[in-house]
Protein backbone atom coordinates (compact mmCIF):
# COMPACT_ATOMS: atom_id res chain seq x y z
CA UNK A 1 0.00 0.00 0.00
CA UNK A 2 2.81 2.35 0.92
CA UNK A 3 4.54 1.52 -2.36
CA UNK A 4 1.35 2.23 -4.26
CA UNK A 5 1.11 5.68 -2.68
CA UNK A 6 4.75 6.27 -3.55
CA UNK A 7 4.14 5.33 -7.19
CA UNK A 8 1.04 7.52 -7.33
CA UNK A 9 3.02 10.41 -5.83
CA UNK A 10 5.83 9.88 -8.26
CA UNK A 11 3.37 10.10 -11.14
CA UNK A 12 1.61 13.19 -9.80
CA UNK A 13 2.64 15.26 -12.82
CA UNK A 14 1.06 12.71 -15.09
CA UNK A 15 -2.21 12.89 -13.10
CA UNK A 16 -2.22 16.70 -13.33
CA UNK A 17 -1.59 16.47 -17.07
CA UNK A 18 -4.32 13.87 -17.60
CA UNK A 19 -6.77 15.91 -15.56
CA UNK A 20 -6.12 19.19 -17.41
CA UNK A 21 -6.01 17.44 -20.76
CA UNK A 22 -9.25 15.64 -19.96
CA UNK A 23 -10.97 18.91 -19.02
CA UNK A 24 -9.77 20.47 -22.28
CA UNK A 25 -11.12 17.53 -24.25
CA UNK A 26 -14.48 17.87 -22.55
CA UNK A 27 -14.57 21.54 -23.61
CA UNK A 28 -13.65 20.55 -27.17
CA UNK A 29 -16.37 17.92 -27.41
CA UNK A 30 -18.97 20.19 -25.83
CA UNK A 31 -18.08 23.01 -28.20
CA UNK A 32 -18.11 21.24 -31.60
CA UNK A 33 -21.17 19.36 -32.86
CA UNK A 34 -19.01 17.33 -35.22
CA UNK A 35 -16.95 16.07 -32.27
CA UNK A 36 -20.12 15.21 -30.39
CA UNK A 37 -21.50 13.16 -33.27
CA UNK A 38 -18.16 11.36 -33.80
CA UNK A 39 -17.96 10.59 -30.11
CA UNK A 40 -21.56 9.40 -30.06
CA UNK A 41 -21.03 7.15 -33.09
CA UNK A 42 -17.87 5.69 -31.59
CA UNK A 43 -19.17 5.15 -28.12
CA UNK A 44 -22.80 4.21 -28.81
CA UNK A 45 -22.10 0.43 -29.12
CA UNK A 46 -20.13 0.59 -25.88
CA UNK A 47 -22.82 2.67 -24.20
CA UNK A 48 -25.46 0.24 -25.40
CA UNK A 49 -23.48 -2.70 -24.03
CA UNK A 50 -22.93 -0.87 -20.76
CA UNK A 51 -26.64 -0.09 -20.31
CA UNK A 52 -27.51 -3.67 -21.22
CA UNK A 53 -25.25 -4.87 -18.39
CA UNK A 54 -26.75 -2.35 -16.00
CA UNK A 55 -30.28 -3.41 -16.97
CA UNK A 56 -29.40 -7.09 -16.57
CA UNK A 57 -27.96 -6.40 -13.14
CA UNK A 58 -31.03 -4.40 -12.17
CA UNK A 59 -33.24 -7.25 -13.36
CA UNK A 60 -31.21 -9.71 -11.34
CA UNK A 61 -31.49 -7.68 -8.16
CA UNK A 62 -35.21 -7.09 -8.62
CA UNK A 63 -36.03 -10.72 -9.38
CA UNK A 64 -37.48 -11.26 -5.91
CA UNK A 65 -39.87 -8.37 -6.39
CA UNK A 66 -40.80 -9.61 -9.85
CA UNK A 67 -41.38 -13.08 -8.48
CA UNK A 68 -43.74 -11.65 -5.90
CA UNK A 69 -45.65 -9.80 -8.61
CA UNK A 70 -45.79 -12.90 -10.82
CA UNK A 71 -47.01 -14.95 -7.91
CA UNK A 72 -49.77 -12.47 -7.19
CA UNK A 73 -50.71 -12.49 -10.86
CA UNK A 74 -50.68 -16.30 -10.84
CA UNK A 75 -52.98 -16.30 -7.83
CA UNK A 76 -55.40 -14.00 -9.61
CA UNK A 77 -55.37 -16.04 -12.80
CA UNK A 78 -55.80 -19.34 -10.95
CA UNK A 79 -58.77 -17.91 -9.16
CA UNK A 80 -60.22 -16.79 -12.48
CA UNK A 81 -59.65 -20.20 -14.08
CA UNK A 82 -61.20 -21.94 -11.11
CA UNK A 83 -64.19 -19.63 -11.20
CA UNK A 84 -64.76 -20.40 -14.87
CA UNK A 85 -64.28 -24.09 -14.25
CA UNK A 86 -66.83 -24.08 -11.45
CA UNK A 87 -69.28 -22.04 -13.45
CA UNK A 88 -68.92 -24.28 -16.50
CA UNK A 89 -69.42 -27.41 -14.46
CA UNK A 90 -72.38 -25.78 -12.67
CA UNK A 91 -70.94 -26.76 -9.35
CA UNK A 92 -72.10 -23.59 -7.74
CA UNK A 93 -75.78 -22.85 -7.88
CA UNK A 94 -75.73 -19.95 -5.55
CA UNK A 95 -76.89 -16.64 -6.95
CA UNK A 96 -74.74 -14.89 -4.37
CA UNK A 97 -71.67 -13.82 -6.34
CA UNK A 98 -69.53 -13.57 -3.22
CA UNK A 99 -69.98 -17.31 -2.78
CA UNK A 100 -69.58 -18.22 -6.43
CA UNK A 101 -65.95 -19.30 -5.88
CA UNK A 102 -65.72 -21.54 -2.83
CA UNK A 103 -61.90 -21.49 -2.95
CA UNK A 104 -59.36 -18.85 -2.01
CA UNK A 105 -55.69 -18.90 -2.92
CA UNK A 106 -53.17 -17.47 -0.51
CA UNK A 107 -49.63 -16.87 -1.78
CA UNK A 108 -46.81 -18.19 0.44
CA UNK A 109 -43.13 -18.87 0.23
CA UNK A 110 -41.40 -22.14 0.93
CA UNK A 111 -38.79 -21.81 3.64
CA UNK A 112 -37.93 -25.46 4.24
CA UNK A 113 -38.33 -28.65 2.25
CA UNK A 114 -36.97 -32.17 2.60
CA UNK A 115 -36.49 -34.40 -0.42
CA UNK A 116 -34.66 -37.47 0.83
CA UNK A 117 -36.80 -38.68 3.72
CA UNK A 118 -39.43 -41.37 3.71
CA UNK A 119 -41.93 -38.71 4.79
CA UNK A 120 -40.92 -35.46 3.17
CA UNK A 121 -42.16 -32.26 4.71
CA UNK A 122 -42.30 -28.59 3.81
CA UNK A 123 -42.57 -25.37 5.81
CA UNK A 124 -44.08 -22.15 4.50
CA UNK A 125 -43.92 -18.57 5.77
CA UNK A 126 -47.64 -18.17 6.50
CA UNK A 127 -49.48 -19.32 9.63
CA UNK A 128 -52.72 -19.13 11.53
CA UNK A 129 -52.50 -15.34 11.72
CA UNK A 130 -52.91 -15.28 7.95
CA UNK A 131 -55.87 -17.67 8.16
CA UNK A 132 -54.07 -20.95 7.52
CA UNK A 133 -55.15 -24.17 9.20
CA UNK A 134 -54.47 -27.89 8.94
CA UNK A 135 -55.77 -29.84 5.91
CA UNK A 136 -55.32 -27.03 3.45
CA UNK A 137 -53.90 -27.96 0.07
CA UNK A 138 -50.69 -26.45 -1.26
CA UNK A 139 -49.83 -26.14 -4.93
CA UNK A 140 -46.77 -24.86 -6.76
CA UNK A 141 -46.22 -23.49 -10.27
CA UNK A 142 -46.41 -27.00 -11.77
CA UNK A 143 -49.15 -28.59 -9.75
CA UNK A 144 -50.00 -30.12 -6.38
CA UNK A 145 -47.28 -29.95 -3.71
CA UNK A 146 -48.86 -31.32 -0.55
CA UNK A 147 -51.16 -30.68 2.40
CA UNK A 148 -50.69 -28.57 5.53
CA UNK A 149 -50.66 -30.65 8.69
CA UNK A 150 -49.65 -28.18 11.42
CA UNK A 151 -49.83 -24.45 11.83
CA UNK A 152 -48.25 -21.96 14.20
CA UNK A 153 -49.11 -18.23 14.27
CA UNK A 154 -46.51 -17.36 11.62
CA UNK A 155 -45.53 -20.63 9.95
CA UNK A 156 -47.12 -23.79 8.65
CA UNK A 157 -45.72 -27.20 7.89
CA UNK A 158 -47.10 -30.12 5.96
CA UNK A 159 -46.52 -33.31 3.99
CA UNK A 160 -45.50 -33.29 0.36
CA UNK A 161 -46.70 -35.84 -2.18
CA UNK A 162 -43.40 -37.64 -1.61
CA UNK A 163 -44.73 -39.66 1.27
CA UNK A 164 -44.39 -43.32 1.97
CA UNK A 165 -47.16 -45.09 3.83
CA UNK A 166 -50.46 -43.56 4.88
CA UNK A 167 -49.25 -40.03 5.65
CA UNK A 168 -51.02 -38.49 2.70
CA UNK A 169 -53.37 -40.44 0.47
CA UNK A 170 -54.32 -38.40 -2.55
CA UNK A 171 -57.20 -39.36 -4.78
CA UNK A 172 -56.38 -38.69 -8.43
CA UNK A 173 -57.92 -39.32 -11.81
CA UNK A 174 -56.74 -39.66 -15.37
CA UNK A 175 -57.75 -36.61 -17.31
CA UNK A 176 -58.25 -38.56 -20.56
CA UNK A 177 -60.60 -41.21 -19.25
CA UNK A 178 -61.74 -39.79 -15.92
CA UNK A 179 -60.77 -43.01 -14.12
CA UNK A 180 -59.91 -42.68 -10.43
CA UNK A 181 -56.96 -44.03 -8.53
CA UNK A 182 -54.76 -43.30 -5.54
CA UNK A 183 -51.34 -41.75 -5.59
CA UNK A 184 -48.61 -43.81 -3.92
CA UNK A 185 -44.97 -42.81 -3.53
CA UNK A 186 -42.53 -45.69 -3.15
CA UNK A 187 -39.72 -43.57 -1.73
CA UNK A 188 -37.33 -44.30 -4.59
CA UNK A 189 -37.23 -41.07 -6.54
CA UNK A 190 -38.10 -37.44 -5.90
CA UNK A 191 -39.58 -37.10 -9.36
CA UNK A 192 -41.82 -40.11 -9.77
CA UNK A 193 -44.72 -41.95 -8.14
CA UNK A 194 -47.31 -44.62 -8.90
CA UNK A 195 -51.08 -44.66 -9.27
CA UNK A 196 -52.83 -47.62 -7.75
CA UNK A 197 -56.33 -48.92 -8.03
CA UNK A 198 -56.89 -48.34 -11.73
CA UNK A 199 -59.36 -50.66 -13.40
CA UNK A 200 -57.83 -53.23 -15.74
CA UNK A 201 -59.73 -52.00 -18.79
CA UNK A 202 -58.39 -48.45 -18.48
CA UNK A 203 -56.11 -47.43 -21.29
CA UNK A 204 -53.15 -45.36 -20.18
CA UNK A 205 -50.84 -43.62 -22.60
CA UNK A 206 -47.45 -42.05 -21.78
CA UNK A 207 -47.97 -38.31 -21.40
CA UNK A 208 -51.52 -38.58 -20.05
CA UNK A 209 -52.26 -35.98 -17.39
CA UNK A 210 -53.07 -37.12 -13.89
CA UNK A 211 -55.04 -34.57 -11.88
CA UNK A 212 -56.81 -34.21 -8.56
CA UNK A 213 -60.13 -36.02 -8.52
CA UNK A 214 -62.00 -33.47 -6.42
CA UNK A 215 -63.24 -36.26 -4.13
CA UNK A 216 -61.92 -34.57 -1.01
CA UNK A 217 -62.42 -31.25 0.67
CA UNK A 218 -58.74 -30.38 0.23
CA UNK A 219 -58.24 -29.99 -3.54
CA UNK A 220 -60.77 -29.11 -6.20
CA UNK A 221 -60.99 -31.24 -9.31
CA UNK A 222 -58.51 -30.73 -12.13
CA UNK A 223 -55.27 -29.59 -10.50
CA UNK A 224 -52.30 -31.27 -12.20
CA UNK A 225 -50.54 -33.93 -10.12
CA UNK A 226 -48.32 -35.56 -12.73
CA UNK A 227 -47.91 -37.11 -16.16
CA UNK A 228 -47.80 -40.77 -17.11
CA UNK A 229 -44.23 -41.71 -17.90
CA UNK A 230 -44.42 -45.17 -19.51
CA UNK A 231 -46.70 -47.69 -21.07
CA UNK A 232 -48.14 -50.20 -18.65
CA UNK A 233 -46.91 -53.78 -18.78
CA UNK A 234 -49.35 -56.68 -18.43
CA UNK A 235 -48.19 -56.98 -14.85
CA UNK A 236 -49.02 -53.33 -14.21
CA UNK A 237 -52.43 -53.70 -15.83
CA UNK A 238 -53.10 -56.72 -13.64
CA UNK A 239 -52.07 -54.81 -10.53
CA UNK A 240 -53.91 -51.63 -11.59
CA UNK A 241 -50.73 -49.55 -11.57
CA UNK A 242 -49.50 -46.66 -13.69
CA UNK A 243 -46.28 -44.72 -13.28
CA UNK A 244 -46.17 -40.96 -13.28
CA UNK A 245 -43.75 -38.07 -13.02
CA UNK A 246 -44.79 -35.32 -10.60
CA UNK A 247 -46.06 -32.12 -12.20
CA UNK A 248 -44.27 -30.14 -9.48
CA UNK A 249 -40.50 -29.87 -9.57
CA UNK A 250 -39.93 -30.18 -5.84
CA UNK A 251 -36.23 -29.40 -5.99
CA UNK A 252 -36.95 -25.99 -7.59
CA UNK A 253 -39.92 -24.90 -5.49
CA UNK A 254 -40.00 -21.40 -4.07
CA UNK A 255 -43.39 -19.69 -4.26
CA UNK A 256 -46.51 -21.73 -3.53
CA UNK A 257 -50.22 -21.13 -3.15
CA UNK A 258 -52.32 -22.37 -0.24
CA UNK A 259 -55.83 -23.43 -1.12
CA UNK A 260 -58.60 -22.49 1.26
CA UNK A 261 -61.90 -24.28 0.63
CA UNK A 262 -64.66 -22.16 2.10
CA UNK A 263 -66.98 -25.04 2.86
CA UNK A 264 -64.31 -27.41 4.18
CA UNK A 265 -65.60 -27.42 7.79
CA UNK A 266 -69.17 -27.82 6.59
CA UNK A 267 -68.25 -30.72 4.32
CA UNK A 268 -66.15 -32.42 6.96
CA UNK A 269 -68.90 -32.23 9.59
CA UNK A 270 -71.45 -33.49 7.11
CA UNK A 271 -69.29 -36.44 6.07
CA UNK A 272 -68.40 -37.30 9.67
CA UNK A 273 -69.84 -40.72 10.54
CA UNK A 274 -72.73 -40.35 12.98
CA UNK A 275 -73.42 -42.80 15.82
CA UNK A 276 -76.27 -45.23 14.96
CA UNK B 1 6.60 40.66 -8.11
CA UNK B 2 8.10 42.61 -11.00
CA UNK B 3 8.91 39.37 -12.72
CA UNK B 4 5.34 38.13 -12.22
CA UNK B 5 3.90 41.38 -13.64
CA UNK B 6 6.31 41.15 -16.54
CA UNK B 7 5.15 37.60 -17.36
CA UNK B 8 1.51 38.64 -16.96
CA UNK B 9 2.00 41.54 -19.31
CA UNK B 10 3.75 39.36 -21.87
CA UNK B 11 1.03 36.72 -21.70
CA UNK B 12 -1.65 39.37 -22.28
CA UNK B 13 0.38 40.72 -25.17
CA UNK B 14 0.67 37.27 -26.75
CA UNK B 15 -3.05 36.69 -26.28
CA UNK B 16 -3.87 39.96 -28.00
CA UNK B 17 -1.47 39.22 -30.86
CA UNK B 18 -3.05 35.78 -31.31
CA UNK B 19 -6.62 37.14 -31.20
CA UNK B 20 -6.14 40.25 -33.26
CA UNK B 21 -3.40 39.32 -35.68
CA UNK B 22 -2.38 35.71 -36.06
CA UNK B 23 -5.95 34.33 -36.04
CA UNK B 24 -6.77 36.64 -38.94
CA UNK B 25 -3.91 35.44 -41.11
CA UNK B 26 -5.81 32.41 -42.46
CA UNK B 27 -3.26 31.20 -45.04
CA UNK B 28 -5.71 28.45 -46.09
CA UNK B 29 -8.17 25.88 -44.74
CA UNK B 30 -6.50 23.81 -42.02
CA UNK B 31 -3.53 26.15 -41.79
CA UNK B 32 -3.21 27.90 -38.46
CA UNK B 33 0.29 29.04 -37.51
CA UNK B 34 0.73 30.04 -33.89
CA UNK B 35 3.08 32.37 -32.12
CA UNK B 36 2.17 32.11 -28.45
CA UNK B 37 4.31 28.98 -27.71
CA UNK B 38 7.19 31.45 -27.83
CA UNK B 39 5.97 32.77 -24.48
CA UNK B 40 6.24 29.27 -22.98
CA UNK B 41 9.68 28.68 -24.53
CA UNK B 42 10.96 31.76 -22.72
CA UNK B 43 9.86 30.64 -19.24
CA UNK B 44 12.78 30.01 -16.85
CA UNK B 45 14.05 26.43 -16.81
CA UNK B 46 13.35 25.98 -13.09
CA UNK B 47 9.72 27.00 -13.48
CA UNK B 48 7.99 23.95 -11.92
CA UNK B 49 6.23 21.48 -14.15
CA UNK B 50 2.80 21.56 -12.49
CA UNK B 51 2.44 25.40 -12.51
CA UNK B 52 3.75 25.33 -16.09
CA UNK B 53 0.93 22.97 -17.06
CA UNK B 54 -1.64 25.05 -15.17
CA UNK B 55 -0.38 28.16 -16.90
CA UNK B 56 -0.53 26.41 -20.27
CA UNK B 57 -4.04 25.17 -19.60
CA UNK B 58 -5.41 28.56 -18.48
CA UNK B 59 -3.61 30.44 -21.27
CA UNK B 60 -4.96 27.99 -23.85
CA UNK B 61 -8.46 28.17 -22.42
CA UNK B 62 -8.54 31.98 -22.49
CA UNK B 63 -7.29 31.85 -26.07
CA UNK B 64 -9.99 29.30 -26.92
CA UNK B 65 -12.66 31.56 -25.43
CA UNK B 66 -11.55 34.39 -27.69
CA UNK B 67 -11.14 32.27 -30.82
CA UNK B 68 -14.15 29.99 -30.29
CA UNK B 69 -12.08 26.84 -30.52
CA UNK B 70 -13.57 24.98 -27.54
CA UNK B 71 -10.54 23.65 -25.72
CA UNK B 72 -8.19 22.84 -28.62
CA UNK B 73 -5.47 25.28 -27.57
CA UNK B 74 -5.87 24.37 -23.90
CA UNK B 75 -5.37 20.65 -24.65
CA UNK B 76 -2.41 21.23 -26.96
CA UNK B 77 -0.69 23.77 -24.69
CA UNK B 78 -1.14 21.54 -21.64
CA UNK B 79 0.50 18.68 -23.54
CA UNK B 80 3.35 20.92 -24.65
CA UNK B 81 3.87 22.19 -21.08
CA UNK B 82 3.91 18.59 -19.84
CA UNK B 83 6.75 17.52 -22.14
CA UNK B 84 8.69 20.80 -21.95
CA UNK B 85 10.76 19.91 -18.82
CA UNK B 86 11.86 16.63 -20.45
CA UNK B 87 12.86 18.37 -23.67
CA UNK B 88 14.68 21.12 -21.76
CA UNK B 89 16.57 18.47 -19.79
CA UNK B 90 17.70 17.01 -23.10
CA UNK B 91 18.74 20.33 -24.69
CA UNK B 92 20.29 22.13 -21.72
CA UNK B 93 23.42 21.30 -19.78
CA UNK B 94 23.40 20.89 -16.00
CA UNK B 95 25.01 24.32 -15.58
CA UNK B 96 22.41 25.98 -17.77
CA UNK B 97 19.63 24.36 -15.79
CA UNK B 98 21.16 25.30 -12.44
CA UNK B 99 21.55 28.93 -13.61
CA UNK B 100 17.80 29.01 -14.31
CA UNK B 101 18.34 29.91 -17.94
CA UNK B 102 15.57 31.55 -19.96
CA UNK B 103 15.72 29.85 -23.37
CA UNK B 104 16.10 32.31 -26.25
CA UNK B 105 18.16 32.44 -29.49
CA UNK B 106 20.60 34.61 -27.61
CA UNK B 107 21.08 32.27 -24.64
CA UNK B 108 20.93 28.97 -26.54
CA UNK B 109 22.03 29.92 -30.01
CA UNK B 110 19.75 29.87 -33.04
CA UNK B 111 20.16 26.20 -33.88
CA UNK B 112 19.53 24.85 -30.41
CA UNK B 113 16.64 27.24 -29.89
CA UNK B 114 14.89 26.32 -33.13
CA UNK B 115 15.56 22.64 -32.58
CA UNK B 116 13.98 22.84 -29.11
CA UNK B 117 11.07 24.90 -30.49
CA UNK B 118 10.57 22.36 -33.26
CA UNK B 119 10.06 19.45 -30.84
CA UNK B 120 7.74 21.42 -28.60
CA UNK B 121 5.71 22.67 -31.55
CA UNK B 122 5.58 19.12 -32.87
CA UNK B 123 3.89 18.01 -29.64
CA UNK B 124 1.59 21.03 -29.59
CA UNK B 125 0.51 20.64 -33.20
CA UNK B 126 0.04 16.91 -32.92
CA UNK B 127 -2.64 17.28 -30.25
CA UNK B 128 -4.09 20.40 -31.85
CA UNK B 129 -4.53 18.79 -35.26
CA UNK B 130 -5.61 15.44 -33.83
CA UNK B 131 -8.41 17.02 -31.81
CA UNK B 132 -9.31 19.37 -34.67
CA UNK B 133 -9.80 16.53 -37.13
CA UNK B 134 -11.03 14.20 -34.37
CA UNK B 135 -10.58 11.13 -36.51
CA UNK B 136 -7.94 8.52 -37.16
CA UNK B 137 -9.52 7.76 -40.51
CA UNK B 138 -7.42 10.35 -42.38
CA UNK B 139 -3.82 9.74 -41.29
CA UNK B 140 -2.42 11.44 -44.40
CA UNK B 141 -4.30 14.66 -43.77
CA UNK B 142 -3.37 14.56 -40.09
CA UNK B 143 0.33 14.10 -40.92
CA UNK B 144 0.23 16.85 -43.53
CA UNK B 145 -1.46 19.38 -41.27
CA UNK B 146 0.64 18.36 -38.28
CA UNK B 147 4.01 18.80 -39.99
CA UNK B 148 2.86 21.72 -42.15
CA UNK B 149 1.59 23.76 -39.23
CA UNK B 150 4.63 22.85 -37.14
CA UNK B 151 6.99 24.25 -39.78
CA UNK B 152 4.79 27.27 -40.42
CA UNK B 153 4.66 28.12 -36.70
CA UNK B 154 8.39 27.52 -36.39
CA UNK B 155 8.96 29.92 -39.29
CA UNK B 156 6.73 32.53 -37.69
CA UNK B 157 8.48 32.23 -34.32
CA UNK B 158 11.89 32.39 -36.02
CA UNK B 159 10.86 35.51 -37.92
CA UNK B 160 9.55 37.28 -34.81
CA UNK B 161 12.64 36.31 -32.82
CA UNK B 162 14.85 37.51 -35.69
CA UNK B 163 12.99 40.81 -36.03
CA UNK B 164 12.83 41.82 -32.38
CA UNK B 165 15.40 40.07 -30.26
CA UNK B 166 18.22 40.44 -32.68
CA UNK B 167 17.95 44.21 -32.59
CA UNK B 168 17.74 44.14 -28.81
CA UNK B 169 20.95 42.15 -28.66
Amino acid sequence: MKNLFLILRKLRLLWVFLLLHGISLVFVVRHFRYHQSVLFETTSPLTKQWWTWIKEMEHFFFLTEENELLNRELTRLRRQVLQQQIQSESLCWSSDTSLSVPYKWLPARLIHLTLNQSQNRFTIDRGSLQGLRADMGVIGPGGVVGVITQVSPHLSTGLTLMNEGQGLLLSVRLKSSGEFGNLVWDGKSSCCARIEGLATHVKVQPGDTVETSGLSSIFPRGLPVGYVTKKRTDQDVEAGHAYIRFASRFSALDHVLVLDYTYQAEQDSLEKPTAP
Amino acid sequence: MISFLSYLGRSILFLLIEWLLIARLEPGPGWAPILYPMFFFSLPVQFSAAPRMLLGFSFGLILDLGLGTGGLHAAATTAMAFVQPFILRYFLSVDERENNLKPSPKSLGWLRYLWMAFWLLLVHQFFFQLYSLFTLGAPGLLLFRWLGNTFLSLLLIGLVQGLFYKKKA
